[in-house]
């Protein structure tokens, strides 16, 4: 690991530090209870009943047969539930099929019963009767005209049910400047269609959910979810009950990644608990998270550029089709995050972008980490080499002309500012040793290096994104803060605790963070999503700390009999400027503070400066700061099998300040492994909607044999608003290592591959030039 | 379905369970024994988050039957620290910052166990390869792999008072 760029006045002594995490202790012994662990007396099971047939009408369900199994407590259908459309932005989505079954794994019917296999085998007596509609898999083919049609109606928070266009369940436009006269003012017309697959969240603990139902009407469920606020907000609409009366406690999450912020589990939980009285539990199989809760929306970008001969940009017109899948979901965000980044981190004074979410009878597209970005950087990164190729000019020369400094003015209009794209690319190079040449000895086994340099931001895109925060102290002078940004692994706990203990002068050890409770914890946009929780909820905290040492500081003041300003607080202790002497401990001042009925409450928020685009023009400020990643990867090339080895991979990311080094390296870590996933094996394959590889068999993850060397690069010192300047690196890492692998690939071999991933069998074919059809699985 | 009496050692304490023929040694660990540690990820012995100790030997307990463990020494994320006093391995992989969801940390820590008890001074080749049937979806394995060659390297040092 090295860590670059300007370094700050090192005067913290907990922000900064290679702090083990707080909640590993309970990790590393096996005590630590993740959804799948809870369990409560007299405690129900649930299975859901899911369709097989990838669109058609239901005729009729038959639930008597399993009603009639002995150990069954409850079947329910969508009679059983509100009739209301619900969804995170486009409403067109009810909890049980209704009418129509629109993809295969969609929720029919649900059972509760005594234990999962009673409950599994009730789920097989159902029978339902389909009439089979003609369905459409390809966004291509449901944008044509006379293609079945996916859903008729659907609305969105603001506006009634309206009629479906087509299959398009959204669409944006983002416009500047004007793209004909730039091609026309262009020496060089470049233009490229890419492809981006399919792709599963693989967080290796299921969802899992018990809820129980008091006969007083309140819900109280325990998720394993990323995101406590949306899970309440959804089960409140789809249950149609006020969000007062829903409670849900995240439990430990076990990997989440985008994927645990939907509802899966819970309202079946919590429909057949108000049903049968009693608490119900369910978890999903891995086969039902392969087919059942979303994925990495699969997109098709073509890509059109127009440039000087030296190199600088002139225009882009870009055109992004999204599949969905059967429901919207979030992908109205997820497609104004590919449309935003799809330029690239470059000045581009004539932009058209054009960007279509589609409808079809897949599986339901949702969130996943580099949510929209991912697809459009293997796009835009893929595009600079090829350019840099035809120009015959190096690769990095042509990014350093065009990148989009301080000062610059993005795709939406907006003003950069704290960015530092060159000494990212510079950081990255340098640990790479980018100059050297790879050893390229062996005939067969070919070795390239390639490279892409992105950008994203902290916080959810497009809208006000907004944390809260609560803290209290005790009269050990011990602090309890409540946010609702769940600990996934990120190490959240982690870096709150130590943001709060920096400015309260106090020890990790001396910070709770009592997390995730809608009943209890602060009001939070969507929990750990979007690269936020040290950026956005770490904000929050602080401000809940500053007011908290405001407060401590003036009870100290009256006991010490001091003035405030005064007072300083190290080491857990209080101290007087010029008298040594009157120190006291935060603790003792706490509690000589309570003998005197006064004690240290304070709360906070934080919101960002940001907000939505123009629907017309795209035109607005989505993102507070533009930080910078670059990613360097190696590979070899087995040129008669195909084989691609990522050798090692560089990943160094502008992080504002890294509140803990050793997490941050994790972050990178885990992001650039699952990149090379992306990029090397992971794609859902699918036949008539059907998913053919729904587990790790098939479906494969990188093992640890696979990922070699992953070196982490943190950059330092282009701040933020954030705690000490900080950024988030949730996501960033992942976003750009598929466009370095491809890049490597064609530095090689001087194959350009376009579309992902680049399996063995893909690569095998594309090197020896054989006909690809020849070994087509479907 | 017929239940069967099964004799287990589990972290050094004899039992007697009465289990289905059809259960796994997964169930019975973490729904009759109520020993969670142990997590389930997949049920097809691909994912690696329920490895257990079984007679000396790292296995996945979602392909082990019940039955099939009859008699033998089972080993569990809860028996791993000595009291208050952690396994090696798990004072490496908390330093280390190994660890991020948890999720597949006990299958990790029992893998890494298997091998080092068997092969003290283990190298990185078969510490990825011991290793290689753990998934792990949050950490890329750099900083297991380190934590779990920090201890290799201190030898027998390591592993005193663990056997």
């Amino acid at each position: 690991m090295a860590t670059r760029g300007t370094q700050a006045m090192s005067d913290h002594s907990v922000v900064g530090k290679r702090l083990p995490r707080l909640d590993g202790l309970e990790k590393i012994t096996g005590a630590t209870r993740y959804g799948v662990d809870y369990s409560l007396p007299g405690m129900l099971h649930a299975k859901v009943l899911r369709s097989e047939v990838p669109h058609a009408r239901i005729r009729s369900i038959d639930t008597s047969e399993a009603e009639a199994l002995p150990g069954v407590e409850a079947v329910i259908t969508a009679k059983d539930a509100p009739d209301v459309l619900i969804g995170r932005i486009t409403h067109d989505f009810e909890i049980f099929a209704r009418d129509k079954v629109r993809h295969i794994g969609e929720a029919i019917a649900a059972v509760a019963a005594i234990n999962v296999q009673t409950a599994e085998m009730a789920v097989k007596l159902i029978r339902v009767d389909y009439e089979e509609l003609p369905a459409v898999f390809d966004p291509l083919e449901a944008l044509k005209k006379n293609a079945p049609q996916v859903h008729e109606l659907h609305s969105d928070a603001l506006s009634g049910l309206h009629k479906v266009d087509g299959n398009i369940c959204a669409t944006r436009r983002i416009c500047r400047g004007d793209v004909t006269q730039g091609f026309a003012d262009s020496d060089l017309v470049v233009e490229n269609t890419f492809r981006t697959q399919a792709a599963e969240h693989c967080h290796l603990e299921p969802h899992a959910t018990v809820a129980v139902v008091d006969p007083s009407g309140k819900a109280t469920v325990w998720s394993s979810t990323q995101a406590p606020f949306t899970i309440r907000d959804l089960l409140a609409r789809s249950l149609q009950m006020p969000v007062g009366k829903i409670r849900v406690v995240s439990t430990a999450v076990g990997g989440a990644f985008g994927g645990k912020a939907d509802l899966v589990c819970e309202p079946y939980c919590a429909l057949l608990s108000r049903r049968t009285g009693k608490p119900v539990k369910m978890v999903m199989t891995r086969k039902e998270e392969f087919t059942a809760s979303t994925i990495r929306h699969p997109m098709v970008i073509e890509m059109k550029t127009g440039l000087k001969k030296d190199g600088t940009l002139v225009a882009r017109k870009i055109a992004i089709t999204a599949d969905c899948g059967a429901y919207a979901d979030i992908g109205d965000v997820t497609l104004t995050y590919a449309c935003i980044f799809a330029p690239g981190p470059y000045r581009v004074p004539n932009l058209d972008i054009q960007g279509v979410l589609v409808y079809t009878n897949q599986h339901v597209g949702g969130a996943m980490r580099g949510f929209g970005a991912i697809q459009a950087a293997f796009a835009y990164e893929s595009e600079m080499d090829i350019i840099a190729a035809k120009l015959g000019m190096d690769p990095v020369e042509l990014r350093n002309k065009n990148f989009l400094n301080d000062g610059d003015i993005t795709a939406t209009g907006q003003t950069v500012q704290w960015a530092g794209p060159k000494a990212v690319i510079d950081a990255a190079m340098q640990t790479a040793d980018w100059v050297s040449s790879v050893d390229n000895s062996d005939p067969r086994k070919r070795r390239g290096r390639g490279l892409a340099c992105t950008a994203y931001s902290s916080g959810v895109g497009g809208r006000a994104d907004f944390s809260g925060a609560a803290l209290k102290m005790n009269e050990d002078g011990s602090v309890n803060v409540s946010v609702s940004n769940a600990e996934v692994g990120q190490g959240a706990v982690t870096v709150l605790s130590q943001i709060v203990a920096e400015v309260l002068g106090l020890s990790v050890e001396d910070v709770t963070i009592n997390n995730y409770d809608t009943d209890i914890t602060p009001l939070d946009t969507v929990g750990a999503a979007a690269s936020r929780t040290t950026f956005v909820c770490g904000s929050a905290a602080k401000r809940a700390a500053e007011a908290a040492r405001e407060q401590l500081l003036e009870f100290a003041s009256q006991i010490l009999e001091a003035r405030a300003e005064d007072l300083e607080i190290k080491d857990r202790r209080i101290l007087v400027k010029g008298s040594p002497d009157k120190a006291m401990s935060v603790a003792a001042i706490c509690q000589a503070a309570s003998m005197r009925g006064q004690t240290v409450v304070s709360s906070s928020s934080f919101t960002t400066d940001t907000g939505r685009i123009d629907p017309v023009t795209g035109q607005g400020k989505p993102f507070e700061f533009l930080q910078y990643a670059c990613s360097i990867a190696d590979v070899e090339v087995d040129v008669q099998t195909g084989e691609t080895k990522v050798l090692r991979v560089v990943s160094a990311h502008d992080c504002g300040k890294a509140i803990n080094p050793l997490n941050v390296e994790g972050q990178v870590h885990g992001g650039v492994a699952m990149g090379v996933g992306f990029a090397l094996t992971e794609e859902i394959q699918r036949s008539n909607g059907q998913t053919l590889n729904a587990g790790f068999t098939d479906y494969k993850l990188p093992t640890s044999r696979e990922l070699r060397h992953i070196v982490p690069v943190i950059v330092e010192g282009y701040g933020s608003r954030g705690p000490f300047g900080a950024k988030g690196v949730g996501e960033p890492p992942i976003i750009g290592v598929a466009p370095a692998i491809a890049n490597a690939v064609y530095n090689a071999i001087g194959v350009r591959i376009t579309d992902l991933p680049l399996t063995m069998e893909k690569m095998y074919f594309r090197v020896s030039g054989l006909p690809e059809q020849s070994c087509k699985t479907l | 379905m017929a239940k069967q009496a099964i004799h287990l050692t589990l972290n050094g304490k004899q039992l007697k369970v009465s289990v289905e023929s059809n259960e796994t040694l997964l169930d019975v660990i973490r729904d009759r024994l109520g020993l969670t540690g142990t997590k389930r990820g997949c049920d097809s012995g691909d994912c690696g988050c329920c490895t257990v100790i079984l007679d000396g030997k790292a296995v996945d307990s979602c392909l082990v039957l019940g039955v099939e463990a009859d008699g033998s020494v089972v080993e569990t994320i809860e028996g791993l620290a000595q009291g208050d006093r952690l396994h090696p391995l798990q004072e490496a992989f908390l330093s280390h910052g190994a660890v991020q969801c948890g999720y597949c940390t006990p299958g990790m820590l029992l893998s890494a166990k298997a091998l080092l008890d068997e092969k003290p001074d283990a190298g990185e080749e078969e510490v990825r390869t011991a290793i290689s049937g753990n998934l792990c979806r949050c950490t890329g394995y750099v900083k297991i792999v380190e934590a779990i060659l920090s201890v290799a390297r201190n030898g027998d040092k390591g592993n005193a008072g663990h056997e």
